[in-house]
């Protein structure tokens, strides 16, 4: 059976809107991330060396993928903030100013913060090793630092979505 | 089993700390004084979001570098309890001092 592989040229995306995907995509990895981690810290008591190692690089290659994200993101804000009419900023301050304003640009510089957040945490993590669960201590102070990262990182993801809706990079 | 205040921290933790918790607050300085801060535009595609980006981490590695050689021989430097209220401090400084300063005037126009 033959099947049609051409694409409806509604779904077809871009390479700049993948971009932007991969963009959204990083971010959803890292919440996931650091939930798992959260997970972690409030349910186990011990954790084997293959469990610790396995929580370092996942810690570490976390705090990679947000490096990347944050780099992902100002190569797309070099297209958003372009100086065409048709460019999303442009849009964004014709239609909804508010959306470029508040949204866009408390995303855009405050997510500058995520890339230390992501390395602090990670380096705790491969700091104390095993003992972030044996150490109540330990766990307590990750536990905040995570909590602290989940929320800000929500917060910012809700703000990049707001003006994404009036006008996305394309 | 020791309470957060009484778990002490390592020099090289501590120069991660105080060089994470200084430059959360830089980036929130950095953006208050971008609008005069023509130099912050490094790369003008990506207007002055560059500079802050490019000068705060390199401030972030020189005073993590720094911290690190200063400390690294102490096996005592504060409580993880202090740090981590200094890092949570620091983050909601710098995310407070962006936020104070965006246009929240065109959220009523």
């Amino acid at each position: 059976m033959l099947v049609n592989w051409s694409v409806n040229e509604q779904m077809a995306l871009t390479f700049l809107e993948i971009v932007m995907l991969v963009h959204g995509f990083i971010a959803s990895i890292a919440l996931m991330a650091a939930t798992l981690m959260v997970g972690v810290l409030l349910f186990s008591k011990e954790l084997n060396a293959q469990d610790v190692s396995r929580l370092k690089w996942i810690s570490l290659g976390t705090a990679f993928l947000v490096f990347v994200m944050d780099f992902i993101g100002g190569y797309g804000y070099t297209f958003y903030r372009a100086r065409d009419p048709t460019s999303a900023r442009s849009i964004i301050l014709a239609t909804a100013p508010w959306g470029h304003e508040v949204f866009f640009e408390s995303m855009e510089y405050i997510s500058l913060i995520g890339p230390l957040m992501a390395t602090a945490i990670a380096y705790v993590v491969w700091h104390y090793g095993g003992d972030m669960v044996k150490e109540p201590a330990v766990k307590r102070a990750l536990l905040i630092m995570l909590l602290i990262g989940i929320l800000w990182g929500l917060a910012l993801i809700g703000a990049g979505v707001i003006p994404t809706r009036i006008s996305a990079v394309r | 089993m020791k309470p957060m205040s009484e778990l002490k921290v390592s020099g090289s933790l501590a120069a991660m700390f105080f060089s994470t918790s200084i430059t959360s607050i830089l980036i929130g300085i950095l953006f208050y004084i971008r609008q005069q801060s023509p130099w912050l535009a490094v790369y003008s595609a990506a207007g002055t979001w560059s500079g802050i980006w490019l000068y705060s981490y390199i401030t972030w590695i020189i005073l993590w570098l720094l911290g690190y050689v200063a400390l690294r021989g102490r096996k005592e430097v504060g409580s993880l309890r202090t740090w981590v209220i200094v890092f949570a401090i620091a983050v909601i400084i710098g995310t407070l001092i962006v936020a104070a300063n965006l246009e929240w005037a065109s959220l009523f126009e």
